[in-house]
C-alpha cells in the first residue's frame, strides 16, 4: 500500500505526536495557548458541553459551548467509546488528514500534468520548461506528505486537542470528493463542514464550476442548479438534524452561527477581528461586523470565480486560504490546512516574488507571538499592541502568500499559451504597462 | 508592490562583494561603540515622574519616630536573634500594638519561620495593599561573615508599621513581611500567598491585592548612602516610576543614592571624564548582571508576581569627602513614609513609565528605543549576509543579447536536505547533553573537548560550497531570530549573545576561503577565542574588574566557585538563562564550528 519513504514520513509524524502527548508540560502549554485554541474549537469546552448534555442541561445556555449539536453528539460518542482517552483519536484524525492530503496532492498534480499533455498543441513550444513532469508530481506529493507530518503548527494543533483537527479532516474529505467528482458525498460533507464553521459555504462556487462541466459544454445550467438544490437540501437536512438533536430547540443557532458571525468573544487569537472590535465604539459595530464578514465571504468570491473559472481546483484552495486567514476566530490549525497544500504549487514558486519576506514574516510572527503574550500577560511590561502586531504580521504574510500564488498561477497560464519569450520593442525588453 | 522581488546575485554591487567582510566588521564595531556611547549625556534621558499620583509623598511628612523608640525595638530584636526566637519576638511586638501578625513555617529541617503582619487600612475594605519586606538576614560582601542580621531594616520597618497603624489617611493595607532564608523564604511565602503550588499550605490571612513595595536591607547600625538594587529574574525590571519616586525622595532628604555602589555626583563639581567613567561602569555592570537572569535581592521574586519592588541597601561607603556623619534616622524614615504615602495615593497599577531601560546613573536612563539601535547594528551583518546568500541561490531567465526569456527565479542547484538535517540533529543532540550533566566546570570542559574532537570522531557531512552556503543561510536566520526574541525578553543577554555569536558567524563564513591556512586559523579561533567557556571566563573577569573598579588579576578558583554559586541560585529562581544558552546558543556555535569542516575542497576544484 505504501512505499518505504511514505511509511517513513508517516512514522515520523506518528512518533512525534505520540511522544509529545506524553509530555504533560508541553501539552498543557499548547492546550492553553490562544494561538492554537479558540472558543470555537477548544476541547475543554467540548468536554463541558458533553457534561452539561449528560446532566440534561442545554449546553447552549451559557457562552461556553460553540459546537453544533451534531458535532457535540459525535464527540460525546467518541468520548464514551474511548472512555475519555481521546488523544489517540486526535492523532489518528491528524494522520488521516495527512494521508488524504497526500492523495489529493497526487491527484491534483496528475490532473494538472494530464491537462498539460492534452493542451500541448495550444501551448507555445518554448514554454516547455514550465510543463509539469512525472518527476515533479512524485516529488511535490511526497513533500506534501512530509509537510503534513512535521509541520509544527499542525502538530501543535493536534497536541492542543483542538477540534480543528476534526474540522480539517472533514474539509479535507470535502476537497477529496471535490477533485474525484463524487457529487453526493461532496455535497453532504460540504453541508456538514459549513454547518460547523459557516465559512466553507463559499466553496459551493468552485463546486458549481467543477460539477457543471459536461463533455460537451463547460458550464451546464441544469447541472449547476442540481448542485445548488442538492446543497440546499443537504444543508436543510443537517440543520434539521441539529434541531432534532438539540431536543427540538433552535437555541444552538445563537451560540454557533451568531457567535461566528457577530464575533462577541474578544479572546486574542491570530486573527484581526479581536483587536479591531475591542478598539471600536459600539455604535459602529454592526457596520464593521458586516464589512468584515462580507470581506471574507463575498469580496473575493466573484472576481476570483470569474478569473479562475477554468481552474476550480485552484479556486477551491484559494478560497479555503482566504477564509482560513480572515475568519472571525482563526487559529494556527486553520492556517495549516492550506499551508500543507503549498508544496503542490511548487511549480509556481519560480514566479513568487516575496518568498524571503513571507518566510521571515511567518517565522517572526510564530516565534514572537508567545513572547509578546508573555510580556503582556505575565510580566506586564508590554501591552496588547505588541501581541496584535504579531498577529498582524502573520496576517499580512498570509495575504502576501495568497496574492503571490494567485499572481504566479495566472502568469504561468499566460506564459504557457503565449510563450516565455518577451518580444523586443525598440531594441529593448518589452514591458507591459497598466493604464 | 514587488518587495525585493528580483533578488539575484547579479544585483549585488561588485564593490560590496569585494568589501563584504569590512562592512560586516564595521557594523559589528559600530554596534559595540554605539553601546558604549549610550552613557553619553546626549542619548540618555533625564528621569521624571510619569504618574502624577505619586507626587504627594514628596511634599511633607507627618510621622515622627524617636531615636529611643528605635533603640528599644533594636534591643528586643537583638535578644530575639541571640535566643533564636526572632519570629516570636516580632510577632509579640505586633500583637502588643493590636496589629494582626502570623507566622509561616518553611516546612524544612531548619525550622525557620517567616513572620508577617498586616496593618489594615482604617477607612476602606482591604482591596489594595503595599508591602514592606525586611529579610531577617542579609548577605553582605565580607569574607568572614557572609550573612548578617538585618537589625536596622527590621526595626525601621516595624517602627513605620506601628506609626502608620490607625492613621486616617491610609487607604491601602500595609503588609510587613520578614522572610527567613532570604530568597527561599520569600518564595515560599509568595507561593503560599498566591496559592500557586498545589501542595503549599494557604496562609492565615491575606490583605488586598499587592500593588508595590520596598525591601529594606540595613545590616549596619549606621550607613552613609543607599544602594538601589533593581535587577529581577531573567532581566525583568520594576517600573521606572517606582525607582524615580525613591530617587526623588533620596534627593529631597540629601541621601546619596547609588547603583551597584557607584555614586555619580551630579553637581557641577565632578569632572566630566569622571562622570563618563562612572556612567559607563554602571551601564556595563547593568548589562553584565542583568544577563545572568539572577535577581539582586528578594525583590526579584515579587517582580515575578507583578509586584513592583526594589531593594534599598544601607551602604557603609561615604560618597563625599565632606560627609562625616551617617544618615540621620529622620531622613531615612522620611523616605519610607514618603514612599508609602505616594503609593497610598496611586489609583492604578504602575503602567505609565518604562519597563525597559538601562540606568547610567540615578538621574539618567536610556530607554528601549535608544538601546535597541546598537544591538540592531550588531545583528545587521547576519541579516545582510543572509540576504546576500539568498540572492546567490537563484538564477533568473538567461537573457542573451537578442532574446528575453521570462522563466522566473529558480534555484541554481538541487539541495540535499537530509544530510544537512542529520548534521543539525547531531549537533543538537550533542549540545543537549549539557542539559543533563551536572553543571560543574570540569564536566563542562570535558563536554567542550568532546565537541571539539567530534568532527574527527563523527565525520561531518562533506559538501559543496553551495550547500555550505545554504546551511549558513539557515543558521544566520535562526541566529537572528533567536537574538530578536531574546532582545525583548532579556536585552542584556541578547547583547552578550550577539557579541559572542557574530564573530563566530564571521569566522565560520571565512572558512569558505580556499586556503588551508585560513581554514586552520578559523578552527583555531573556534578553539581559543570563540569558545563559550573562554567567553564565560572573559565575562567573569570583566564583571569582577567593573565591580571592583580597580585592576585585578584573573583568578580561576574564583571563577569556578562563582559559577557553582550561580548554578545553585539559578535553579532556585526559575531563571532560564542556562537553558537558553544550552538549548540555543551552544548548538548554533557548535554547528558553526562543525561547518568549518564542511567544504570538500579538492572535489570542488575538479568540478
Amino acid at each position: 500500500m505504501f512505499d518505504k519513504v511514505e511509511l517513513a514520513y508517516v512514522g515520523i509524524g506518528l512518533l512525534v505526536r505520540v511522544f509529545l502527548f506524553f509530555q504533560t508540560r508541553i501539552r498543557s502549554y499548547f492546550e492553553d495557548n490562544g494561538e492554537f485554541v479558540t472558543p470555537l474549537n477548544s476541547w475543554k469546552r467540548v468536554i463541558e458541553g458533553i457534561y452539561l448534555h449528560k446532566l440534561n442541561v442545554s449546553p447552549f445556555v451559557g457562552s461556553i459551548v460553540h459546537e453544533t449539536p451534531l458535532s457535540l453528539f459525535f464527540y460525546s460518542k467518541l468520548h464514551a467509546i474511548t472512555q475519555g482517552h481521546i488523544e489517540s483519536l486526535f492523532i489518528i484524525a491528524d494522520i488521516l488528514t495527512g494521508l488524504l492530503t497526500y492523495k489529493i496532492a497526487r491527484r491534483i498534480l496528475t490532473q494538472l500534468s494530464e491537462e498539460d499533455l492534452r493542451e500541448k498543441e495550444a501551448y507555445k513550444p518554448d514554454s516547455k520548461s514550465l510543463w509539469l513532469t512525472k518527476d515533479n508530481v512524485q516529488k511535490s506529493a511526497l513533500a506534501v506528505l512530509l509537510c503534513t507530518m512535521i509541520n509544527p503548527l499542525s502538530i501543535g494543533t493536534c497536541i492542543a486537542k483542538s477540534s480543528l483537527v476534526f474540522h480539517n479532516l472533514l474539509l479535507t474529505m470535502t476537497f477529496y470528493f471535490f477533485i474525484t467528482y463524487q457529487l453526493i458525498p461532496f455535497v453532504v460533507l460540504l453541508a456538514v463542514t459549513s454547518s460547523i464553521s459557516l465559512y466553507p459555504v463559499v466553496l459551493i462556487v468552485p463546486a458549481l464550476l467543477q460539477f457543471s462541466k459536461t463533455r460537451t459544454t463547460s458550464f451546464s445550467i441544469v447541472r449547476a442548479l442540481l448542485v445548488v438544490i442538492l446543497f440546499v437540501l443537504a444543508a436543510a437536512g443537517i440543520l434539521y438534524l441539529n434541531f432534532f438533536l438539540n431536543h427540538q430547540s433552535w437555541s444552538f443557532l445563537e451560540s454557533t452561527y451568531s457567535f461566528i458571525f457577530h464575533v462577541p468573544d474578544y479572546t486574542p487569537n491570530v486573527g484581526i477581528f479581536w483587536y479591531f472590535f475591542t478598539e471600536m465604539f459600539d455604535h459602529f459595530r454592526s457596520l464593521f461586523v458586516w464589512t468584515f464578514q462580507m470581506h471574507v465571504l463575498l469580496l473575493y468570491l466573484f472576481p476570483f470565480a470569474i478569473r479562475l473559472r477554468k481552474d476550480p481546483t485552484f479556486l477551491f484552495w484559494l478560497l479555503c486560504a482566504i477564509f482560513c486567514t480572515f475568519k472571525s476566530y482563526p487559529a494556527y490549525g486553520d492556517a495549516t490546512f492550506y499551508f500543507n497544500y503549498l508544496p503542490i504549487w511548487s511549480f509556481l514558486f519560480r514566479y513568487i516574488r516575496h518568498t524571503l519576506i513571507i518566510i521571515c514574516m511567518i517565522l517572526i510572527a510564530i516565534l514572537m507571538a508567545p513572547i509578546t503574550w508573555y510580556l503582556w500577560i505575565y510580566t506586564g511590561s508590554a501591552n496588547a499592541n505588541f501581541y496584535f502586531a504579531m498577529t498582524m504580521v502573520f496576517n499580512v504574510a498570509q495575504t502576501f502568500l495568497i496574492s503571490d500564488l494567485l499572481y504566479a498561477y495566472v502568469k504561468r497560464k499566460f506564459l504557457l499559451r503565449n510563450g516565455v519569450t518577451i518580444p523586443e520593442i525598440d531594441g529593448a525588453e518589452g514591458q507591459l504597462e497598466f493604464r | 508592490m514587488p518587495l525585493l522581488s528580483n533578488l539575484l546575485a547579479k544585483d549585488i554591487p561588485q564593490t560590496f562583494q569585494k568589501f563584504q567582510l569590512h562592512v560586516y566588521a564595521g557594523f559589528f564595531f559600530f554596534g559595540l561603540l554605539g553601546f558604549v556611547y549610550l552613557m553619553s549625556p546626549i542619548v540618555s534621558r533625564r528621569n521624571y515622574l510619569s504618574e502624577n499620583a505619586l507626587s504627594p509623598g514628596l511634599v511633607s511628612n507627618d510621622i515622627y519616630i524617636s531615636n529611643e523608640h528605635i533603640r528599644d525595638i533594636i534591643g528586643q530584636l537583638r535578644t530575639g536573634f541571640k535566643e533564636k526566637n526572632i519570629s516570636d519576638v516580632i510577632q509579640s511586638m505586633f500583637v502588643q500594638r493590636g496589629i494582626e501578625a502570623y507566622k509561616q513555617n518553611l516546612e524544612d529541617d531548619t525550622n525557620d519561620e517567616n513572620v508577617y503582619g498586616i496593618v489594615r487600612a482604617p477607612r476602606l475594605a482591604s482591596t489594595e495593599s503595599i508591602i514592606l519586606v525586611a529579610p531577617l538576614y542579609v548577605r553582605i560582601q565580607s569574607k568572614s561573615q557572609p550573612i548578617k542580621a538585618n537589625l536596622y531594616g527590621i526595626a525601621h520597618t516595624l517602627a513605620i508599621g506601628f506609626a502608620l497603624h490607625r492613621k486616617p489617611y491610609m487607604a491601602k493595607d500595609i503588609i510587613l513581611l520578614f522572610p527567613a532564608q532570604q530568597e527561599n523564604g520569600t518564595r515560599i511565602w509568595l507561593d503560599a500567598y498566591f496559592n500557586t503550588k498545589p501542595d503549599s499550605i494557604p496562609l492565615d490571612a491575606h490583605a488586598g491585592s499587592i500593588q508595590a513595595g520596598l525591601t529594606l536591607e540595613f545590616p549596619h547600625e549606621k550607613f552613609y548612602s543607599i544602594d538601589l538594587r533593581h535587577n529581577g529574574i531573567n532581566g525583568q525590571l520594576p517600573n521606572l516610576d517606582l525607582i524615580n519616586t525613591v530617587v526623588h525622595l533620596c534627593d529631597k532628604n540629601s541621601i546619596p543614592a547609588s547603583y551597584y555602589d557607584i555614586y555619580v555626583d551630579l553637581s557641577s563639581n565632578e569632572l566630566f571624564i569622571d562622570y563618563m567613567k562612572k556612567s559607563l561602569r554602571t551601564l556595563l555592570i547593568n548589562a553584565l548582571t542583568l544577563a545572568t537572569g539572577v535577581p539582586s535581592g528578594v525583590h526579584g521574586q515579587f517582580l515575578h508576581y507583578r509586584i513592583e519592588m526594589i531593594t534599598l541597601f544601607g551602604s557603609l561607603t561615604k560618597r563625599d569627602q565632606y560627609q562625616t556623619s551617617p544618615i540621620t534616622l529622620r531622613a531615612f524614615d522620611d523616605i519610607i513614609e514618603g514612599f508609602i504615602r505616594s503609593l497610598n495615593n496611586l489609583l492604578e497599577r504602575f503602567h505609565q513609565s518604562f519597563f525597559f531601560y538601562f540606568h547610567i546613573n540615578r538621574r539618567n536612563f536610556v530607554s528601549i528605543a535608544t538601546y535597541m539601535v546598537p544591538l540592531g547594528l550588531i545583528v545587521a551583518p547576519a541579516l545582510i549576509r543572509s540576504l546576500v546568500l539568498y540572492m546567490s541561490f537563484f538564477t533568473s531567465s538567461e537573457t542573451s543579447a537578442t532574446t528575453y526569456i521570462t522563466l522566473g527565479r529558480t534555484m541554481k542547484f538541487d539541495m540535499n536536505y537530509s544530510a544537512m538535517f542529520l548534521e543539525i540533529l547531531e549537533c543538537l543532540a550533542l549540545s543537549y547533553v549539557l542539559m543533563w550533566i551536572p553543571m560543574k566546570f570540569t564536566y563542562l570542559i570535558i563536554c567542550q573537548i568532546t565537541m571539539f574532537i567530534s568532527p574527527i570522531l563523527l565525520r561531518p557531512f562533506r559538501s559543496t560550497e553551495r550547500q555550505f552556503d545554504y546551511l549558513q543561510f539557515i543558521l544566520l536566520l535562526t541566529g537572528s531570530a533567536l537574538l530578536g526574541c531574546l532582545s525583548l525578553l532579556n536585552y542584556s543577554m541578547a547583547f552578550l549573545a550577539a557579541c559572542f555569536l557574530m564573530p563566530c558567524y564571521m569566522f565560520a563564513g571565512c572558512s569558505k576561503f580556499d586556503h588551508w591556512i585560513i581554514k586552520y586559523f578559523c578552527r583555531f579561533l573556534f578553539l581559543t577565542c570563540l569558545n563559550p567557556l573562554v567567553f564565560l571566563a572573559l565575562y567573569h573577569y570583566l564583571a569582577r574588574l567593573l565591580m571592583a573598579g580597580e585592576f585585578l588579576l584573573p583568578n580561576f578558583n574564583q571563577l569556578t566557585s562563582d559559577f557553582d554559586t550561580y548554578i545553585a541560585s539559578y535553579r532556585l529562581f526559575n531563571a532560564w538563562t542556562v537553558d537558553v544558552v544550552c538549548l540555543a546558543i551552544v548548538p548554533i556555535w557548535f554547528l558553526l564550528y562543525r561547518s568549518t569542516f564542511w567544504i570538500r575542497t579538492l572535489v570542488d576544484k575538479t568540478q
